[in-house]
């Protein structure tokens, strides 16, 4: 099976950062993760590291005769640092997979939407990601693509189970369907707190994508499903796509109202941070998420016309440390990087406009 | 629904995970009170998701299955005092051997404990099926017998879905 080219991987734009998809001013990706263990092998927790080498390559071995999935797999034990970490701000592998250090591996399809976690927590995690709002298409990809790994490797089922996983929260469907949105005026108007507290009533997850606590950094959140046994996928599907046009909708009014009432108060902000981001010679990953949130709204809104939006996803990505030292080909202390960071988005906004 | 995970009454509104190894990550809900009681903020954890969890499946324990006690997996070896300290499965067979505290957990976290979701196809599909509706039809003999009605309502409508299927 090819292995896996990080260079050629980092060069070109991953499928779901497209910037395309329906609602993509607000849903940046969605994501369909579906976990399954193979018959005949304990579960990665209470396998020695001799047992894991053999579950990875059972699974390694088979991988390959899916043609039609064309995948390349990477072992992560040899792989630096730099390059988990790069993996993981691609949103291809968890942080948990990066940092373990038993045998494991990642397996990803030809464009990059389709990716297979090897030895996580169960022994797959298969896992689709798409730009904008495709709830749907995600899951039914994750489901076509898992039914051809079932025929050549066997997933342990139960019928008053479901899919057996190590842990209790994923057992049933094995499916976490997630989406991605940027919520940046709801933010600023504080009005987080009562998203949260709606969806955890209704069983989903909410958690900000970079950061802690209710104002999430980049003012990125993840919103997933919770229950995965006596829900069908479809049913998953169908309260999503119910509920996440909701979300949308109190963010658009929120604009709406705010750029009618005081557009002058957004345009202000997005102005400074597009003047920090475009001269700054050292900035931190904080502020830089902070400046591009505001930026991202600012290209959203039409206040700032020539930057396209893809390009401001793409920061949000190549401004992480294991995407700066990959490009540097060299560990970076944090003072450095946040020098490269300041030229990296000072170049990528000048040239662009 | 998810209700609160220590006092089994409000609805759980703070949703706390914990990540122990880089490995084991394990999620707890509870509501307001509990959480407050507990001294959770948003920054500071002075308790460990263990003992609350291990509270949790005391609570099982205390409705009445003694022998689950001694169970142990015959296959990974898994005790049922592992599993209540780590809330992780070491193989698929553990389902079944501490059957008695997994269904209970299993309602409390997901409000189910019986799979409706796609059945897996592949080469035997109909034997699949076939053998799936047959060992529904013992669990809803089962349930019947047991005079869990709730649960025989949901394994008749689970096989009514399944032999209509069929039948396409």
């Amino acid at each position: 099976m090819r292995p896996v080219d990080l260079k050629e991987l980092a060069s070109r734009q991953s499928g779901w950062l497209d910037a395309g998809g329906p609602e993509a001013d607000i849903i940046v990706s969605t994501r369909a993760r579906l976990a399954r263990n193979v018959v005949g092998f304990k579960f990665v927790g209470r396998s020695t590291l001799k047992e894991k080498a053999e579950t990875e390559a059972f699974i390694k071995d088979r991988l390959p005769t899916v043609p039609e999935l064309d995948l390349r797999y990477m072992p992560l034990k040899d792989t630096s640092a730099t390059d988990r970490l790069f993996l993981v701000e691609r949103h291809l592998i968890s942080k948990e997979h990066a940092n373990a250090d038993w045998p494991r591996g990642m397996a990803i399809g030809k464009d990059g939407s389709v990716s297979i976690m090897v030895n996580e927590e169960d022994h797959l995690r298969i896992q689709v990601l798409r730009s904008g709002l495709r709830l749907h298409a995600a899951e039914e990809e994750a489901h076509d693509t898992e039914q051809l790994l079932a025929g050549v490797l066997p997933f342990c089922f139960s019928s008053q189970f479901g899919y057996l996983t190590a842990c209790p929260t994923n057992v049933g469907t094995g499916l976490r369907l997630s989406v991605l949105l940027h919520l940046p005026v709801l933010a600023m108007l504080n009005q987080m707190e009562q998203v949260f507290r709606v969806l955890s009533r209704l069983n989903y997850i909410v958690r900000g994508l970079y950061g802690e606590g209710t104002r999430a950094s980049g003012d990125f959140y993840q919103i997933s499903n919770h229950v995965t046994l006596g829900k069908s996928e479809a049913q998953t599907v169908a309260e999503m796509e119910k509920l996440v046009p909701q979300i949308i909708k109190f963010e658009r009014d929120c604009r709406q109202r705010l750029l009618a009432e005081n557009k002058v108060r957004i345009e202000d902000r997005v102005w400074r941070a597009f003047g920090i981001l475009s001269n700054a010679r050292a900035i931190s990953s904080e502020e830089t998420l902070e400046h591009l949130s505001a930026v991202r709204l600012g290209v959203n809104t039409g206040i700032i016309e020539k930057i396209p939006i893809m390009l401001v996803n793409e920061l949000f990505i190549a401004t992480q440390p294991g995407h700066l030292q990959r490009k540097q080909s060299k560990t970076l202390s944090a003072t450095e990087r946040d020098v490269v960071r300041a030229e990296c988005v000072r170049s990528a906004l000048n040239t662009s406009h | 629904m998810i209700i609160c995970e220590l006092c089994n009454k409000n609805v759980a509104t703070v949703h706390l995970t914990e990540i122990v190894d880089h490995n084991v990550k394990k999620e707890l809900h509870l509501c307001d009170a509990c959480a407050k009681e507990k001294g959770v903020t948003a920054k500071l954890h002075q308790f460990s998701l263990v003992d609350i969890m291990g509270g949790l499946v005391e609570q099982v324990e205390q409705q009445g299955q003694k022998e689950i006690k001694q169970a142990k997996c015959p296959t990974c070896g898994l005790s049922y005092g592992e599993f209540k300290a780590k809330t992780r499965f070491g193989c698929p067979r553990d389902y079944e051997v501490l059957r008695d505290a997994v269904v209970p957990l299993l309602e409390k976290i997901h409000g189910s404990s019986q799979y409706v979701g796609r059945v897996p196809t592949g080469a035997t599909g109909d034997d699949a099926a076939r053998k799936e509706v047959g060992e529904l039809v013992k669990s809803l003999e089962k349930a019947v017998s047991e005079e869990d009605f709730e649960r025989a309502a949901r394994l008749r409508d689970r096989i009514k879905v399944l032999t209509e299927k069929k039948k396409e």
